[in-house]
């Protein structure tokens, strides 16, 4: 039996702030109608889109995107992931104003030919730190 | 949602995409429009690209549509197709030569100058070819000297296609010849069908319409082709003979520098062999020109299609003159009836080509008259009118101040020389034009901060360049009102502070230098020029017209006049100087006189203050 508080306190509906599709348009196989991403999941997705667009990629916006594809291609030193790192600061920072950096961390993985990045930040208004695992190598 | 009406305005990228997402604002499904990382985003962005790009083309192919609105030239130059006009080829220059042979050792009476004979020219360091486009005969004048009467050449070099690459056959079977070459003068074109390389049998000659030409005359149509090129086609055995698929057509031409060639006076030549050549400049080229323009032809052609090459109202003559002569800059034409003495059913053609060639040479002048002689109404007899100017004797008053001067006042006045040049460039030197005191003015006045203000007087000034010792009875008329002065009176000081309407420079009468000026009552007299003791030599020398400002002489003889003629000047009562019917109105510099007076500093200040009352 639900308790007298409970009875007269209104549910709330939760409410996305955020929402978008998949970019493979997955179909749901319960509704068939297309999956939504929401909230953090849709802002993890931008974050993603961002920094794997090459500057030029997108129609008419020529300046739109991390461009760190190119840098697959460089000799992994230091100062190649530090580049790596701030192409994608610069990126979130200036395209996407729903997260709020915490850190960005950039290794290189040597032996599998692949760098490993971890980006942690706050959605807006939001308290708990999100983590965005991304990985970037070369597709040939 | 359904109500919502998504505006569909805008035309650019970044506006449709702003569309596109004020439509989405009213659905909850998808928030993530706004940003740029979103897959939402990344589909609006390809929405949005694909929108603008189908507005593009649309936009691009409506506009070619109209000849008012196509930007390309192939556009414009096809719409002028279905209007029947030609748009102008590049025009090579031509010049008026007389060419000397001398050969000793040549005792002929004549010796023939081939067609296509080359003479050369050097001109602002550029070497041009001149061709002639017909043999011509020089005749012994003396032994072993040859002359030629005075022949046109023509900027350019004769080139020959025997090319069949260029040669389309359509569906229909009608044969077009693309000239390979876009700097083709379409004049000289010559067609040759199934003749050998070296023939010149079996030429085909250009039509420009269909009027009279039958199913088997030897004729062959250009119309423009693409990119500034022509195509040469024929009648199809309708209005002239079509030649059979496989026969060898030739097109011979001539291609050119255009206006590049215009103004050459020196020339050599050396197509005799052993003869020593000397090639003497009658009339230095000219009319060379380039292709017609996109405005120009989206100009020209509806109004040509409106004179259908038929010479009717004044302005058909204008703008059959101005197309088929690229150097006229202007033309004027009115009836016989205002010529002096007035010849009815004729019409009087002047042309102003540049301030270069004020004298339009007989040659010339029968060119002209030639081509519209075929075009003008049977009973109308085309007649050149030498081109006449009117001058303007200008005196410019120049205050400036030194504070604010950073050039010194002969800079100044070489400036203020410079912007009247400038000025009468740019809006007078035609016919039917008007000196604005207020424009000129106006130019003056931006030439520099310390120029403080302007004054101008003009008055208008009609040369007269007499036969020395006849009698004559010229007419000039000035088209504006006269200042009428008091009359005349002669007394001992008449002449101190007399203004007359009418005052010419000083000539010979006699020997005693004299001028002439109006007496304030409708007279013309002749007075000497002494200044201690000045009389009227002879006090009706013929009328003015204050009215009209028509000044008739009556049996006026010249001894001697310096320069180029006698200049008689005018005191209008309008400051605003029109030219009159017929004239073109040119301000010369050396009618200009220019006053540098310098406010003293202290009636320099400018005064920043504004009222506003």
């Amino acid at each position: 039996m639900p308790t007298a508080v409970e009875l007269f306190t209104p549910v709330t509906k939760k409410v996305n702030l955020y929402s978008d599709f998949r970019k493979d348009l997955l179909q749901s196989p319960l509704s068939a109608d297309i999956v939504i991403l929401k909230d953090e999941d849709a802002v993890k997705d931008s974050i993603k889109n961002l920094i794997l667009t090459d500057p030029g990629e997108r129609p008419m916006q020529p300046f739109l995107g991390g461009g760190i594809r190119e840098m697959l291609f460089e000799n992994i030193t230091p100062a190649t992931l530090k580049l790596i790192k701030d192409k994608i600061k610069t990126t979130i920072e200036l395209y996407e104003p729903r997260a709020e950096l915490i850190d960005i961390s950039v290794k290189s993985n040597i032996d599998d030919n692949v760098v490993s990045v971890i980006i942690q930040f706050y959605i807006i208004n939001r308290q708990q730190p999100i983590t965005l695992d991304v990985i970037l190598e070369r597709i040939r | 949602m359904a109500t919502v009406k998504t505006p569909i305005t805008e035309l650019d990228f970044d506006g449709i995409k702003s569309q596109l997402k004020t439509y989405l604002q009213t659905q909850t499904q998808f928030k993530d429009y706004n940003f740029e990382g979103s897959n939402l985003s990344a589909l609006l962005d390809v929405l949005a690209f694909n929108t603008f790009n189908n507005n593009f083309y649309t936009n691009m192919a409506i506009n070619e549509m109209f000849l008012d609105t196509a930007m390309l030239k192939n556009s414009i130059v096809s719409h002028a197709k279905e209007l029947n006009y030609l748009p102008r080829s590049r025009k090579s220059a031509r010049a008026q030569v007389i060419i000397t042979i001398s050969n000793e050792a040549e005792t002929a009476q004549t010796i023939t100058i081939p067609q296509y004979s080359n003479i050369s020219a050097t001109y602002l360091g550029d070497t041009f070819n001149f061709v002639t486009d017909q043999a011509f005969i020089a005749k012994r004048i003396a032994v072993g000297v040859y002359q030629t009467d005075t022949i046109t050449i023509y900027e350019g070099q004769m080139l020959e296609s025997f090319q069949r690459e260029g040669f389309i056959v359509d569906s229909e079977g009608v044969l077009r010849v693309a000239l390979s070459n876009d700097n083709v003068d379409t004049d000289s074109l010559v067609v040759f069908v199934d003749a050998e390389a070296t023939d010149n049998q079996n030429v085909f000659t250009l039509a420009r319409d269909i009027y009279g030409v039958e199913p088997t005359d030897k004729v062959f149509f250009i119309e423009p082709y693409f990119d500034d090129r022509f195509s040469v086609y024929f009648g199809n055995n309708n209005f002239g003979q079509q030649p059979e698929e496989f026969e060898d057509v030739r097109v011979r031409y001539r291609i050119t520098s255009g206006a590049e060639g215009n103004g050459i006076t020196n020339f050599t030549a050396s197509f005799v062999e052993g003869a020593s050549i000397t090639v003497e400049t009658v009339v230095a080229s000219l009319g060379g020109a380039e292709r017609e323009g996109i405005e120009s032809i989206r100009f020209n052609a509806p109004r040509a299609l409106q004179i259908q090459e038929r010479a009717i109202t004044t302005k058909d003559y204008e703008i059959l003159l101005k197309q088929k002569f690229p150097e006229i800059t202007s033309a004027s034409v009115y009836g016989g009836d205002e010529l002096d003495p007035p010849q009815y059913g004729k019409v009087a053609i002047s042309v102003y080509l540049s301030d270069d060639t004020t004298i339009i040479s007989q040659t010339l002048a029968n060119s002209y008259i030639e081509y519209l002689n075929d075009r003008s109404p049977l009973s109308i007899e085309p007649v050149f009118v030498q081109t006449e100017y009117v001058y303007a004797d200008t005196t410019i008053d120049i205050s400036y101040t030194s504070k604010l001067a950073s050039r010194t006042a002969s800079e100044l006045e070489s400036l203020v020389r410079a912007a009247v040049q400038t000025y009468s460039d740019d809006t007078l030197e035609d016919f039917d034009k008007t000196l604005r005191i207020s424009k000129l003015s106006t130019a003056l006045d931006a030439i520099d901060t310390s120029i403080q203000s302007t004054s101008i007087d003009v008055k208008p000034i009609i040369e007269y360049a007499p036969a020395l010792n006849i009698k004559a009875n010229p007419r000039f008329q000035f088209g504006q009102k006269l200042i009428q002065p008091y009359a005349f009176n002669i007394g001992s000081d008449s002449f101190t502070g007399y203004k007359p309407a009418i005052k010419s420079s000083p000539f010979d009468l006699n020997n005693v230098c004299v001028f002439i000026q109006d007496d304030g009552v409708g007279n013309i007299q002749i007075v000497s020029e002494d200044t201690l003791n000045q009389q009227v030599i002879k006090p009706i020398a013929g009328t003015v017209d204050y009215e009209t400002g028509e000044v008739k002489l009556v049996d006026f003889v010249v001894q001697k006049f310096s320069g180029s003629g006698i200049k008689i000047t005018a005191n209008t009562v309008d400051q605003d100087v029109k030219s009159p019917k017929g004239r073109v109105f040119i301000i010369r510099d050396t009618d200009v006189v220019v006053n540098m007076n310098l406010i003293e500093s202290k009636s320099a200040t400018i005064n920043t203050s504004k009222n506003y009352t």
